[in-house]
């Protein structure tokens, strides 16, 4: 999803300009394993409006930063997560999974 | 050296309080007992924290909370437990606004400032732990002169969105993490300390 990228080289690659949401919706119906988001925070935001992700799964480091880029912009907000999944990982990183409840 | 330990409630996205004065910032907080009962044995350990280092609006909202609950015939038993708890505590207080005639919870100490200063001589006193909650500011100030040695979270299963950031600026520094624990509310509790920089 690139609204700037003139091309992807890269095998299997294809750059979706417009109509984000329906094609994912589209993606989401064709069969074939989970579909994985990795860093694009502009990306979530917008799939997370539409809820359109299912599962969100952090990997929290033994680290205070104190400032940088934060994932969750000012305002995106979101109750109802349920916490489905936690483990303590090698180097003290905590695996935390949290699926939306349905309404 | 007595050890300080941090307790707060963060949001997935790094905030520990909303920005809603009426709840004291607890919008969003997922309350489960048996949370604050893993958290309250967490903290006291072998042995319980007998002093409490507040920023002004924690304390505000801690005094008015709890106070009530002590003169009250009806009061729930874990509430005037909790109430007598931290009745009893020291509590040092961080404040420029805060004046010392509003203060009227027994065992309370007003500093304006010199807050490394007198954290950093408290810490040589002899007793027994000492606690910090809520106090964003003051955990910023503490963290950032290496003087909170252990950290307890429980991160609640929300994404806030907006409200205030527990570490806001603070310079970058390493934990260790000690245990984690999940609760079928949703909370996580994590204990981790302060990685000690080799001198």
């Amino acid at each position: 999803m690139s609204s700037t990228l003139k091309k992807a080289d890269w095998n299997n690659s294809t750059i979706i300009k417009e109509n984000v949401l329906e094609d994912i919706t589209k993606l989401k119906q064709q069969p074939g394993q989970e579909i994985h988001i990795e860093g694009s925070a502009t990306l979530v935001q917008s799939l997370m409006k539409a809820n359109l992700i299912d599962e969100y799964r952090f990997l929290v480091h033994p680290i205070i930063i104190g400032s940088g880029k934060r994932f969750f912009k000012d305002g995106m907000n979101t109750t109802g997560l349920k916490l489905v999944k936690t483990q303590a990982l090698d180097k003290g990183v905590i695996l935390l999974c949290y699926q939306p409840e349905k309404n | 050296m007595r050890k300080i330990v941090m307790l707060n409630r963060v949001s997935i996205d790094g905030f520990f309080a909303s920005l809603n004065e009426k709840t004291w910032g607890m919008d969003w907080f997922v309350q489960d007992p048996a949370v604050d009962k893993a958290a309250h044995a967490l903290v006291a350990g072998d042995s319980p924290p007998d002093t409490l280092i507040l920023g002004g609006i924690t304390y505000r909202g801690l005094e008015r909370s709890w106070t009530p609950w002590l003169k009250d015939p009806k009061a729930p038993k874990q509430m005037k437990a909790v109430a007598e708890e931290l009745t009893g505590m020291n509590k040092v207080v961080f404040s420029k606004t805060l004046k010392k005639g509003e203060i009227t919870w027994e065992n309370t100490q007003l500093y304006a400032d010199n807050l490394i200063k007198v954290v950093q001589n408290l810490k040589r006193r002899k007793g027994a732990a000492i606690m910090i909650m809520g106090s964003g500011t003051i955990i910023q100030q503490l963290a950032n002169a290496g003087l909170i040695d252990e950290y307890v979270f429980i991160v609640t299963p929300v994404v806030a969105g907006a409200g205030k950031l527990l570490f806001k600026d603070v310079k970058q520094f390493g934990l260790k993490l000690l245990s984690t624990k999940s609760f079928k509310s949703g909370n996580v509790l994590s204990h981790s300390e302060t990685v000690k920089s080799k001198k």
